[in-house]
């Protein structure tokens, strides 16, 4: 009895993909030696199968009724259409699992997880759904992962584009992925529009941006080996913990140890899904809305630092070359800037994220005050307050600090940065240091 | 001559369809990868349909139909070097020979299925119903419901031994 229920667990585990290598060797092992486990297997496994079918012909005939229900108010030719489309699920019913007929062909990759994926227009593909070859996918937040028949993985983030071309190949335009490839997938590549990074058995990170004119690919090895292959250099190979800026200078590839004088750090998420922020964007306002300053942080390679960055609901120091997430002062200076609420609105609240400058560790929010105005000329004090450095070793997730003041009615914010973190290890001649921060949030409560 | 030919297309597109649910049953026991189980399956209609001219239609479809999907499912364990992690294949030869031996002497299940279902308590059934609707995940459900993942994966396994329960006792009946 106690066997059974053993035998039952393990193939719940099965199903539900659950089941680590350990449990399916003794899964294996339990059923090759008894014919009884055997049986309960295949009883398992066609009532599997007969779920299955049956959510087929569910979703099929839901789909079917949703676009009946968009379609209700068409012209006559697009109802007939529709109708011919609900007949057709509704045989795919009657014939028990005749939908199974409508997938796509053998599949090289399939959605494993996804965490709040936003698709471009155009582009869907749902969690444990394969992945359409040869068609450019974008997604604009989120992330999710990917599963290719060799057991490699990759994990995407937002925002993201990218291309199935081969089995064991991903085509990646833009965006920041981890790969995971375990023993015997060896050879798994990621094709970028820089260069080839052939994967030899390891963990490693990618970040693929541009510097406007030519591709700037950041790239960390977590563990393992990785080969870079690109046009006009030497095949490179990193091991563990080495890490390169793959950029073109003077129309050459050449590979960098160190951008903007700090190595490049990536995190890796090649086993799971980044950890997300837990906070709502619903009730704030300045989400989206146009941030001015006077100057911002330029270099090349992709590195610039725009103050638009401060509103586009993107944290954590994440993006790729030329699209990073965050603002940065221009070097030796404090900065500061201002959100156009575009409207006069009553606030009480502003919500702060730091940055520490892609883990360089070298700009940041030390201490700031924060002004209102419901012209841009005239400007009243609302708050000062300080905030903490970003540890990058410890926070994958950078903390939100909140600043209360009394009810104001304004449209501009302007934030004065009185004081930023310096890189704690560089001369204070150094000059590469500023005011910089993640986002900024305004609330009405 | 060419009417012949359309009828012969007509019962071989009948006798696939007919037996998709069967088929699939099969190919999922050898290869316990539900994404992977669905391309095998059309795969293996694809194959059959190929492969219409060798058709004897005075002889049992089901035997000839099982013998391409075992290929099929050899062909994907090959490719798919995941899959070889969870059997051997010794294992899938043992489960290939008794599972193709077991389906000429099993019982339809999907009336007993419907009539379990209907059975269970409504919760149940709706969250069991949203596991296998295309994309549904614990995840996803657990979200929806507003509990654990874990808990749900618990749930589903006790709803799953329910209705294998309640199966067993509908066609040992009839």
């Amino acid at each position: 009895m106690k066997n059974a229920e053993k035998l039952d667990e393990q193939l719940h585990q099965l199903l539900e993909g659950e089941l680590d290598e350990d449990g399916m060797s003794k899964l294996n092992l339990e059923l090759l030696n008894s014919p009884t486990a055997r049986a309960r297997y295949r009883h398992t496994m066609a009532l599997h199968s007969a779920l299955i079918q049956k959510g087929h012909s569910q979703s099929a005939l839901e789909a079917a009724l949703r676009t009946a229900e968009t379609a209700s108010s068409d012209s006559p030719s697009r109802k007939r259409s529709v109708v011919m489309l609900i007949a057709g699920a509704l045989g795919a019913i009657m014939i028990s699992g005749l939908s199974l007929l409508l997938l796509p062909s053998r599949t090289w990759a399939t959605v494993l997880e996804s965490s709040q994926v936003q698709w471009e227009q155009g582009a869907t593909v749902a969690d444990k759904a394969h992945i359409p070859r040869d068609q450019l996918l974008a997604f604009k937040s989120g992330s999710m992962r990917i599963g290719f028949r060799s057991g490699a993985s990759v994990t995407l983030e937002g925002p993201c584009r990218f291309e199935l071309k081969e089995p064991e190949a991903l085509t990646v335009v833009h965006g920041r992925v981890s790969v995971h490839t375990p023993d015997g997938a060896q050879g798994f590549r990621i094709d970028t529009p820089g260069g080839k990074f052939i994967d030899l058995g390891t963990e490693f990170g990618l970040a693929v941006g541009s510097d406007g004119q030519a591709p700037v690919i950041l790239t960390e090895v977590f563990k393992g080996e990785v080969k870079i292959v690109a046009s006009s250099i030497t095949p490179a190979r990193l091991v563990q913990g080495e890490s390169r800026a793959l950029v073109k200078d003077t129309h050459q590839a050449t590979l960098l140890s160190a951008l903007d004088e700090s190595p490049v750090y990536l995190n890796n998420n090649s086993q799971s899904l980044p950890v997300e922020n837990q906070v709502s964007d619903a009730a704030n306002l300045a989400l989206g809305k146009p941030v001015s300053s006077p100057a911002y942080y330029a270099s090349k390679h992709g590195s610039v630092f725009p103050p638009e960055k401060l509103t586009d609901g993107r944290l954590n120091d994440s993006g790729v070359p030329g699209d990073w997430s965050f603002w940065l002062a221009p070097n030796e200076q404090h900065g500061e800037f201002t959100v156009d609420l575009l409207q006069p609105e009553t606030v009480v609240r502003i919500s702060l994220q730091n940055t520490n400058n892609r883990k360089i560790g070298d700009r940041g929010v030390a201490a700031f005050e924060a002004y209102g105005s419901l012209d841009n000329k005239t400007f009243f004090k609302l708050v000062e307050g300080d905030l903490p450095r970003i540890d990058a070793k410890t926070d994958t997730i950078f903390p939100f600090r909140d600043f209360s003041f009394s009810r104001s009615k304004i449209r501009y914010l302007k934030v004065v940065v009185t004081h930023h973190y310096r890189h704690p290890e560089r001369p204070a001649t150094h000059s590469h240091h500023s005011g910089g921060l993640n986002e900024i949030r305004v609330f009405a409560e | 001559m060419q009417d012949h030919s359309l009828t012969a297309e007509e019962k071989l597109v009948t006798l696939i369809g007919s037996h998709q649910a069967v088929l699939h049953r099969y190919i999922l026991t050898l290869l316990p990868d539900r994404a992977l189980a669905d391309d095998v399956l059309q795969e293996t209609n694809l194959v059959l349909w190929r492969k219409a001219a060798d058709y004897d239609s005075a002889r049992p479809f089901l035997p000839w139909a099982m013998a391409i999907a075992r290929f099929q499912v050899q062909a994907a364990r090959r490719d798919s070097k995941r899959d070889l992690h969870v059997f051997n294949d010794e294992l899938v030869d043992v489960l290939a020979q008794e599972a193709a031996s077991a389906e000429n002497n099993s019982a339809p299940m999907d009336h007993a299925l419907e009539q379990c279902l209907k059975e269970l308590p409504a919760k149940q059934r709706e969250i069991i119903l949203a596991r296998y609707k295309r994309n549904g995940s614990v995840k996803v459900i657990a979200a929806e419901q507003g509990r654990t993942p874990t808990a749900i994966s618990l749930l589903l396994m006790r709803i799953r031994k329910t209705l294998m329960q309640c199966i067993e006792q509908k066609v040992s009946l009839s």
